[in-house]
């Protein structure tokens, strides 16, 4: 059964024209030609209980205004939405109780005071019982690796540290579905790994259904087996991530270390130069050939090592986004 | 119903508690504000007194029952100030631009509770504190007396002042949804309801049916003192008890109606 369903969601904004120039401004005050933005156009997909969903594009594709209707904070323009059987946009507080939304550039917490102050607050406000509270908070805590700073006011908490203590106060009331908008914009490498193995690690614990948006390719890569892309407001994939390549990458990358020198012109005969920085080589050939010209790199050159790659994800998703051809 | 409304003032109550810790965080900020809550008071103070030296009797106030007008109204607008407004109201245009709002509009509890209750401001305490003292040297000092059902019609029209001024402070300042950036519309609220500290007979005909009936500021401290002091009959009760349902009733459509705008056109 499907927590989420979102059916041919359409989501446009009215916004106005203005000519350049304060007689533009003026003019603009008195009559005003108005025209449609499409955030999102016709995206419709089904996520099942317990999923780790990936939501990629671009910026301005449309994944923040999707999550946000998903949340109830935006009237769609159009489509059918049921999220745990609800429609969202109603905001009843039966279903706020059961999801989190957490936006990377917001924060909820009180920036003056120590952040076991805001979860105590959001206990209320969520009704959660003492003993599931205390329960919540210490395996939240122990998995985040908090303990010392529960009191330390968030104003004095580094970027990495205050990003840890926003999820506990999203989570604090165990909700089932997380929706999570660029959870590790701005921090560093270390942390952002640690972030990506607390969402594993509560996905796997709690079963909870998670939809993350993020522009870093690790995240994605490393905690969602299903991604589904999205631009211009439409959506371009939906499946496992290793599909991606196979559908739209028709090509494979052969490098190759050369024990002799060998002209760029050469190469490129045989394929679209990637990379060319002698002794290594980088050349894209199409799929079905790449044994053949594999083969004919050998026999006709002398090289040291060859290797028949898969292009790198990042790289096919770019080139879907801008459209190019990939060969 | 009771449940919902224990519950609210549970979580007020921790709110309370928060803005207590908040405000006496940077304690000299704290004691600063208190300062400048007194100054005011002085202020007001001298203005009377220098009205007064001029001339005995202001629209048939005297000098004694103006003080006590005046410490109605310091009372009424540092209540309406220190609850719906310097925290509250106030920050709305800002959540709106900032998207704060989207933070609150996600929480189980009611969003207007949110935006417009949500956290006292415990610095106006002492210039209501001075607001009683003023109308207590006030009484003492006319002469004037009164009876119990003029106390009790006097406490439920201030009251139902309150409402209203809430009322209008919620419809007022939702007009912010409609103009981004429009971070006076508060202060605007807030001069509306500064209204209310003239007495009654300072607005006549057109004006007096404009403040008695659209934007009731006779209602909120004039009337009630009017009604304590004997000027005005009892009998204003089951008006003033109507226009707070009236004015009540409309905040909550306009603030809905805001809502349904920002989630429509917001991005």
């Amino acid at each position: 059964m499907s927590l989420i369903s979102v059916h041919n969601l359409q989501k446009f904004y009215r916004v106005h024209q203005k000519e350049p120039g304060l007689s533009g401004s003026i003019k603009s005050l008195f009559h005003r030609k108005y025209y449609d933005v499409k955030a999102v156009d016709g995206v419709s997909f089904e996520i099942g209980e317990g999923e780790l969903v990936g939501f990629i594009g671009p910026n301005g594709a449309g994944k923040t205004t999707t999550l946000k209707v998903l949340s109830g904070l935006l009237y769609p323009t159009s489509g059918d939405i049921s999220v745990l059987g609800y429609i969202p946009w109603e905001r009843k507080p039966a279903f706020q109780k059961q999801f989190s939304l957490v936006m990377g550039q917001k924060n909820q917490l009180w920036w003056d005071l120590p952040a076991i102050e805001s979860f105590i607050l959001n206990k209320e406000i969520y009704e959660v019982p003492d003993d599931q509270y205390k329960q919540t908070l210490n395996e939240l805590v122990s998995l985040l690796e908090v303990e010392d700073i529960l009191k330390v006011q968030v104003r004095k908490l580094s970027l990495g540290q205050r990003m840890k203590m926003e999820l506990i106060a999203a989570l604090i009331h165990s909700p089932k579905i997380l929706f999570l908008d660029e959870p590790t914009i701005g921090l560093d490498v270390v942390m952002q790994k640690k972030m990506r193995e607390f969402i594993k690690a509560y996905n796997r614990k709690f079963r909870a259904t998670i939809i993350l948006t993020s522009h870093y390719m690790d995240d994605v890569k490393e905690l969602c087996e299903r991604v589904i892309i999205i631009d211009k407001g439409r959506l371009l994939f939906d499946g496992r991530l290793d599909e991606i390549t196979r559908k739209y990458a028709d090509h494979k990358l052969i490098s190759a270390v050369f024990s002799d020198h060998i002209t760029r012109a050469d190469l490129a005969k045989l394929g679209t130069v990637k990379e060319y920085d002698l002794p290594k080589a980088v050349i894209s050939v199409k799929r079905a050939e790449a044994p053949q010209i594999a083969a004919k790199l050998l026999e006709k050159y002398p090289i040291e090592d060859l290797n028949i790659e898969e292009p790198q994800i990042e790289d096919v998703i770019r080139e879907v986004f801008t459209g190019r051809d990939l060969a | 119903m009771v449940n919902n409304i224990s519950r609210y003032l549970k979580i007020w109550f921790k709110m309370a508690g928060v803005s207590m810790q908040l405000e006496t965080e940077y304690r000299s900020s704290f004691i600063l504000e208190i300062l400048v809550e007194i100054g005011f008071f002085v202020v007001t103070l001298i203005n009377i007194a220098v009205i007064y030296s001029n001339v005995p009797l202001v629209v048939g106030w005297t000098k004694w029952e103006a003080m006590i007008l005046m410490g109605m109204y310091m009372v009424f607008s540092e209540i309406v100030l220190g609850l719906a407004f310097i925290f509250n109201l106030r920050t709305l245009p800002d959540k709106i631009t900032k998207g704060d709002l989207d933070l609150i509009l996600l929480k189980p509890i009611d969003s207007q509770f949110q935006v417009s209750l949500w956290r006292p401001y415990f610095a106006s305490f002492p210039s209501l504190l001075s607001g009683i003292v003023v109308i207590f040297v006030g009484f003492a000092q006319s002469q004037i007396r009164f009876n119990i059902i003029q106390f009790l019609t006097f406490i439920l029209i201030f009251l139902c002042g309150l409402l209203i001024a809430y009322s209008l402070g919620i419809i007022i300042s939702s007009l912010v949804f409609w103009f981004i950036n429009a971070d006076s519309l508060p202060d605007l609220a807030e001069e509306v309801i500064f209204l209310s500290g003239r007495p009654s007979g300072v607005f006549p005909g057109f004006w007096r049916y404009l403040f008695l009936l659209i934007i009731p500021v006779i209602i909120m401290v004039s009337l009630p003192v009017e009604v304590l002091t004997g000027k005005q009959s009892v009998l204003w009760l089951p008006f003033a008890v109507i226009m707070a349902a009236i004015f009540l009733f409309l905040s909550r459509r306009f603030w809905l109606f805001a809502l349904r705008h920002y989630s429509s056109a917001s991005s």
